[in-house]
């Protein structure tokens, strides 16, 4: 009873206290990791759950080197994150590189591309929610 | 008294609710209609599903960066003057007028040019007061200009942490739609500036001016997700007028490549290409001013 009486006030809070904690998070885990590059305006920070997919749709202009930098909180375990082209060809996988959360890359053509990024599943009744960020920073010629 | 300890916890939930919500709308202006918009369940369920949606377009100061990069030089003339702030009522006008000046702050920036930098966020900070959204473009941000003055890097890093907070700010307070405006806001008046910039007959501008037919397409099919957001749809009207010009830009699409170099860097290629005619061109350097002088007077 007595853990009860805390748990409700507490999942009456939990959205907007989440969400809130996105924009501090990545503020504070993921914008250092863009040091040299200049960061895109647009933000893209969400609350996600275990089994969780979310793509990104990019557009890469030619010439220039660009940062991909994907944040997740510890508690979802090791995020997945893919670059692929517009017909699902595989260019990039975190997995193949240790699960690092960082990509670097010189675009020749300009181009679109998807960042993909996957939450994995966990075992066990409680399913964990986290903030997951994709940022993209770009560097002058 | 065990109710009443029952209660503490939960009132203090609700307070803390109550008090974050009066903090979202209290520096709304007076004679605005109310911006925090009512939501009912299904709304709510419906900004849950919004705020998982990532979606991004090239900043204005990626354009602003190949405008200076091919040797044009700073117009200031060019720019939305700050000194029409004053005018901007409403949401629809005040949101993409935030867009216009982030973009406008991204090309003073570009260009190293402090005093208009500064003059541009004191625009924009005004109009997000207005808009009540106080939370975003705080004073910290012009402090760290003024201390960053020596700096052109740091300036442009500054300006666009500062747009991406402004986006997080909105989204994180049930303002989606608003991010989309002032996204769109920023996106025509790169459009805006480098078609001024093209005219000179710059290959390459042109070229990335016809690749915008990506970001358009991307943006539309952004927009599209609000259904039918009554506060969206003049904007939407206007991208599709673009769009319709758009197509008339002859794409082609290649087989991707990648590929690592000897020193680690990773390079991406294809052979697709986006290629306007002089006509479209002009089409489109006319109906982007036409629609950018609609808000911004």
């Amino acid at each position: 009873m007595k853990l009860v009486k805390y748990i409700i006030p507490v999942l009456f809070l939990l959205p907007v206290l989440a969400n809130a904690q996105c924009r501090a998070f990545t503020k504070n885990k993921c914008l250092p990791l863009l040091e040299g590059y200049v960061q895109n305006d647009n933000y893209n920070s969400a609350v996600l759950v275990p089994g969780d997919e979310a793509e990104l749709l990019l557009t890469f202009y030619s010439g220039k080197d660009y940062r991909i930098v994907v944040g997740s909180h510890p508690v979802l375990g090791d995020v997945e994150f893919e670059l692929v082209d517009t017909n699902d060809e595989m260019i990039y996988s975190n997995k193949t590189a240790d699960n690092k959360s960082v990509f670097d890359f010189k675009m020749s053509n300009t181009q679109q591309l998807i960042v993909r990024v996957r939450v994995p599943k966990q075992d066990g009744a409680i399913s964990h929610e986290g903030c997951v960020t994709v940022l993209v920073g770009s560097k002058e010629k | 008294m065990r109710n009443l300890r029952w209660m503490k916890p939960t009132a203090l939930a609700f307070g803390i609710c109550a008090l974050m919500s009066a903090c979202q709308s209290g520096g709304n202006n007076a004679n605005q209609p109310p911006t925090q918009p009512k939501v009912d369940s299904l709304e709510a369920a419906r900004e849950a599903e919004l705020q998982k949606i990532f979606f991004s377009i090239p900043a204005p100061m990626e354009m602003a960066s190949l405008i200076k990069e091919n040797g044009f030089k700073y117009d200031a003339a060019m720019l939305n003057s700050t000194e029409n702030v004053v005018k901007y009522t409403g949401e629809v006008k005040q949101a993409v007028n935030l867009g216009i000046y982030g973009a406008d702050l991204s090309y003073a920036s570009m260009f190293d040019q402090k005093q208009e930098s500064m003059n541009y966020l004191a625009a924009a900070q005004r109009l997000a007061r207005e808009m009540g959204v106080d939370g975003a473009l705080q004073d910290d941000i012009i402090n760290r200009l003024n201390s960053n003055q020596d700096s052109r890097d740091s300036l442009m890093r500054i300006v666009s942490e500062a747009y991406s907070d402004l986006n997080g700010y909105l989204k994180e307070n049930n303002r989606i739609s608003v991010s989309a405006l002032v996204i769109a806001g920023g996106w025509m008046e790169a459009l805006y500036l480098s078609t001024r910039y093209a005219s000179s007959g710059d290959s390459e501008l042109k070229t990335r001016i016809a690749e915008q037919k990506l970001s358009l397409d991307n943006l539309i099919n952004y927009f599209n997700k609000f259904g039918e957001a009554e506060n969206l749809k003049e904007v939407k009207s206007d991208l599709l007028s673009l769009q319709a010009l758009f197509n008339e830009v002859q794409t082609s699409a290649g087989k991707t490549t990648a590929s690592k170099g000897a020193d680690g860097t990773f390079t991406i290629g294809n052979s697709s290409s986006a290629v306007i005619s002089d006509e479209t061109l002009k089409k489109i350097e006319t109906l982007i001013a036409q629609v950018r002088s609609k808000y911004i007077s």
